[in-house]
C-alpha cells in the first residue's frame, strides 16, 4: 500500500465553479462550464480540502494502473460536491469519513480515515 | 426517409491477437458479407470502416484488394461503439436517399492507444488511473448494494455467456465455464473475476444494407433480408446527480429506439447486449424495462434470458463470451441478429426472433442502439 506522509493535513484540490449556473467540476473547467459553455471570467477558480465520505471501497486483487496490489480504492463524495475515486488506506469502509492526503513520492491523494478531525 | 434493410452479414471468428495482418482479418468477412448479400463489390456505393485500435486510413489498403470501386471510403472510431455507429450512419444515408447498397465492415487488432480524457490534459483528478474494470467493479457493489443482486447473479449473467459462446464458432471463449467455475475464481477487482471480463482480441464482421429499391434492382432475395427499423445514439450529459452515465443513456436509447420503431419492450425477442463486464447486462436490462422493476436477477435466474426463454439475451455469446475486438463489435452483434432471425443459428438458434434489439456503450459515454425486425 502506498504511505502518505505523516502529520500531513487534508490535501488541497483545484476546482472550478461556474459563476453563471453553480456547475462544480474537479478537475476545473478552465477551458468552459460543461452545463452552460461560460469560460473566462465566469469560471472560479477555487481551492477544496479533501475530505470526505466514502460511498463504496473495493478491494483491487491485481496490480492495475501502476498499483502494487492488494489496495482499496474507495469512491469519494468530497464534503466540496465532487465524487472522486481514491485509493484509501488503513481501516475504510462505506460511510468512513476520509481526508485525503499527498502520497509523499507521487502527486497522488490517498484517502485515511478519520473521525473527530483527528486519525482514527 | 426510405426503409433499410440488411442483405447480407459475415464475420471472421474473434480470437486472441496473432501475427495476421488486418486486412487477412477483415476480408474474409468482407467477402463472406457480399456473397451472403449476392452482391458484387463494384455494386457496392459507399463503404464505413469501423476501427479504433488500428491507426490511419486502414480501409484502402484492405479493400483494394476486393477490386476496382471509386465509390466513398469512410473510417469510423466511437470507441466500443464504433460499429454500432457505422452501421448507424450506413443506415442514414441509406434512408435518406443518398445510396442503395452500403457495405459497413469492423476490423481491429489489440493496441493500447491514449483516449481523450488521457490527452486532454485538464489536470486529471490526482488519484491513480482507473481502468474500466475498477469502474464496473465499483458499479458492481453499488448496485448489488441497491438492487440486492449477488455474485451468484453476476456468475449466472457469465456462465449463460460463456456458454452461448461456446456454441458460436465465431466466438473468442470455446470452453463453458460453470458458474461455479466463475464463483471459485480469484476476484480481479471488488467481485468481478476474469471470466466475468469481455477478451479483446482481433477479429472482423461485415454486413451489406440496401434499400428496397435495390433489394428488387439486384434480385437479391428479400426474405433473408432484415430490416433496421430504427437506429439511436444518445451521448452522455453530466446532470450533477448520482445517476451511473452508461444506464442513464440506456434508458434513453431504448425508450428512443423503440418509440421510433413502434414497439415496446415487451415486443422484443432477443437482446445483444454490451457486457464488457457481468454487472453490466442486469444493470442494462434493468435500465430496458425489460423486466418489472426489481425482477431482473429472479427473471435471469429463472432463465429468461437464456436461449429459448422469454427474451434470449447475447445468444452470440455477448462481450463476454464472444468477445469484444472493439472496431467489428456491434456489427458483429447484428450479424448474430441477422442469422438468429433467419433461423441460420445452428445449435444456439433461439426460438423465435421477430424484433431485436442490438445495444453497444462506448467510452464517452455513447449508447448506440437498433431495433432490427423480420416480418
Ligand atoms: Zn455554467
Amino acid at each position: 500500500m502506498a504511505q502518505a506522509e505523516a502529520g500531513q493535513s487534508p490535501a488541497l484540490l483545484t476546482m472550478s465553479r461556474c459563476r453563471r449556473d453553480g456547475t462544480l467540476a474537479l478537475p476545473p473547467d478552465r477551458r468552459g462550464c460543461r452545463t452552460c459553455g461560460a469560460v473566462g471570467e465566469d469560471i472560479e477558480i477555487l481551492e477544496i480540502a479533501a475530505t470526505g465520505i466514502v460511498l463504496d471501497v473495493i478491494t483491487v486483487h491485481r496490480p492495475l494502473a501502476g498499483q502494487a496490489a492488494p489496495y482499496l480504492l474507495g469512491e469519494v463524495r468530497l464534503d466540496a460536491g465532487p465524487v472522486v475515486k481514491g485509493i484509501c488506506v488503513g481501516e475504510v469502509a462505506r460511510g468512513s469519513r476520509v481526508e485525503g492526503r499527498f502520497v509523499s513520492e507521487r502527486s497522488q491523494v490517498c484517502f485515511h480515515p478519520v473521525s473527530g478531525g483527528r486519525d482514527a | 426517409m426510405r426503409d433499410v434493410f440488411i442483405v447480407g452479414a459475415g464475420i471472421d471468428a474473434y480470437r486472441p491477437a496473432s501475427d495476421r495482418a488486418y486486412a487477412d482479418i477483415g476480408l474474409p468477412a468482407i467477402r463472406m458479407a457480399l456473397t451472403d448479400a449476392g452482391v458484387a463489390w463494384g455494386g457496392v456505393e459507399s463503404t464505413f470502416v469501423s476501427t479504433a485500435l488500428l491507426g490511419v486510413a486502414v480501409g484502402r489498403p484492405m479493400l483494394r484488394h476486393l477490386g476496382i470501386n471509386a465509390a466513398p471510403i469512410v473510417h469510423v472510431e466511437n470507441a466500443s461503439a464504433s460499429g454500432s455507429s457505422a452501421i448507424g450512419l450506413a443506415r442514414d444515408k441509406i434512408a435518406a436517399g443518398l445510396a442503395d447498397v452500403v457495405l459497413v465492415v469492423g476490423v481491429d487488432k489489440p493496441a493500447m492507444l491514449p483516449t481523450g480524457q488521457e490527452l486532454v490534459g485538464d489536470g486529471a483528478w490526482p488519484g491513480p488511473a482507473a481502468p474500466p474494470i475498477i469502474l464496473f467493479a465499483l458499479m458492481a457493489e453499488r448496485l448489488s448494494r441497491e438492487y440486492g443482486w449477488t455474485r451468484e447473479d453476476l456468475a449466472r449473467v457469465a456462465a449463460k455467456n460463456h456458454a452461448n459462446a461456446s456454441l458460436n464458432p465465431a466466438a473468442q471463449s470455446k470452453r463453458p465455464v460453470s458458474q461455479a467455475d466463475i464463483l471459485a475464481a480469484p476476484p480481479i477487482a471488488g467481485m468481478l473475476t476474469k471470466f466475468e471480463c469481455c477478451p479483446v482480441g482481433e477479429g472482423g464482421a461485415a454486413v451489406v444494407l440496401a434499400s428496397s429499391d435495390a433489394i428488387a434492382r439486384l434480385g437479391l432475395d428479400r426474405d433473408r433480408a432484415v430490416r433496421i427499423a430504427a437506429s439511436v445514439s444518445v451521448t452522455e450529459v453530466h446532470n450533477g446527480g448520482d445517476e451511473l452515465a452508461e444506464i442513464e443513456i440506456t434508458r434513453q436509447a431504448t425508450d428512443e429506439v423503440l418509440d421510433r420503431a413502434g414497439l415496446h419492450i415487451d415486443d422484443i425477442d432477443l437482446v445483444e447486449l454490451h457486457d464488457a463486464f457481468s454487472i453490466e447486462e442486469l444493470a442494462y436490462l434493468d435500465a430496458m424495462g425489460i423486466s418489472a422493476p426489481g425482477r431482473v436477477a429472479k427473471d435471469a435466474r429463472a432463465g429468461h434470458f437464456d436461449i429459448g426463454g422469454r427474451c434470449a439475451v447475447s445468444a452470440s455469446g455477448g462481450l463476454i463470451g464472444m468477445g469484444h475486438p472493439v472496431g467489428p463489435t456491434g456489427i458483429g452483434q447484428v450479424v448474430e441478429m441477422v442469422r438468429q432471425m433467419r433461423g441460420e443459428a445452428g445449435s444456439r438458434q433461439h426460438t423465435r426472433t421477430r424484433a431485436g434489439l442490438v445495444h453497444m456503450v462506448g467510452l464517452g459515454a455513447v449508447c448506440v442502439m437498433h431495433v432490427l425486425t423480420r416480418t
